[in-house]
């Protein structure tokens, strides 16, 4: 794979994909591109049939995709992830996955997707994440979402985001944060990217606060949220809040270089 | 010249549950998502042998039926 120094090739290469029956996991807008080149962080291949991208994280590399077919060239040198999120009705990107198993990527979880309606909201007290605050966020995360599921944030993107107001919080008696929520805004919703209650705070109403919090901050739009398949727990509690399942579903795929047991 | 009827055919081969006549908010209202913008572009590349590259998928260019037709006319 090469570094992609800048944009416009990239973006070339990426529009060459575009045909019928081409499949992608690749939905990033042109600003996440640009960033990731700026920063040297993104690496490609063109070949017949497709274009494969990798992106640096801390410690992994996340591999998106252009494919016709289940062909993928590519052997990674160090451990990496790749995320296929689908309808039912999506057969040919589901197949992608065969193409991962055959280069040795095996699956690690699964994914489902909920969503909730646009809806009046009311004003709610929300506090958000300060610098400072930035080694507690980063510890809750670690302690909830897996490190190689390609979802944490890397702590250049998630002190970005600590200081632009997307990681709202909840604090105790002594200000120490014991729940997160970080979210972004794209495509006129609300995407919930992690939810962590510390677990010393749970069964207290953190993440419902969090939850009414953001539905404040962002005017009550449409909001989604990916959750691990099998945490029925976090299902729960946003259907409690009016999510529901939407039939999106994702299967996320590892390569390990070294086996080690989480 | 943009045949309205060649475009809703694309459309509604790709998400034949959605209203494309009369929704507005096909992208905020989350109705059209990512997944289908891809096939929705490599159908009208195909139809009306036009070229949309990566910079044109934005949600303002397809919020809606007309926002679609606009895209296709600039790009003929």
């Amino acid at each position: 794979m090469k570094r992609i120094d800048n944009y416009t090739d990239l973006s070339l290469q990426i529009t060459r994909q575009m045909r019928r029956g081409i499949c992608t996991n690749a939905f990033y807008t042109p600003e996440e591109y640009t960033r990731a080149i700026a920063e040297g962080k993104l690496y490609g291949e063109e070949f017949d049939g497709g274009l494969l991208l990798l992106w640096a994280r801390d410690g992994y590399d996340r591999l998106s995709f252009w494919v016709s077919g289940t062909a993928l060239p590519f052997v990674p040198r160090r451990d990496t992830v790749a995320e296929i999120a689908f309808r039912e009705r999506d057969k040919a990107l589901q197949e992608v996955g065969r193409g991962l198993e055959h280069i040795g990527f095996s699956q690690l979880f699964d994914r489902v997707r909920l969503s909730k309606k646009a809806e009046a909201s009311l004003e709610y007290p929300a506090q958000t994440a300060e610098e400072a605050d930035f080694p507690q966020v980063e510890t809750l995360l670690n302690a909830s979402f897996h490190p190689l599921g390609g979802c944490l944030p890397t702590q250049s993107e998630l002190l970005r985001d600590i200081k632009e107001g997307r990681v709202l919080c909840r604090r105790d008696e002594l200000h120490a944060v014991t729940a997160i929520l970080h979210y972004a805004v794209t495509n006129g919703a609300s995407k919930i990217l992690h939810l962590s209650v510390a677990p010393e705070a749970r069964n207290r109403g953190e993440a419902t606060a969090l939850l009414c919090a953001l539905q404040g901050i962002t005017a009550g739009r449409r909001s989604i949220v990916w959750t691990q398949a099998d945490n029925a727990a976090a299902i729960h509690c946003y259907e409690k809040f009016g999510y529901t399942l939407d039939g999106w579903k994702a299967k996320v795929w590892q390569y390990r270089t070294e086996e080690i047991l989480w | 010249m943009v045949n309205r009827k060649q475009v809703l055919e694309i459309l509604e081969d790709v998400c034949p549950d959605v209203d494309f006549q009369n929704e507005t908010a096909l992208i905020d209202d989350g109705l059209i998502e990512s997944l289908d913008i891809v096939a929705i572009v490599t159908g009208i590349m195909d139809e009306f042998d036009v070229e949309i590259n990566v910079d044109d998928l934005l949600p303002e260019n397809f919020n809606s039926l007309d926002a679609i037709m606009a895209l296709i006319k600039q790009k003929l």
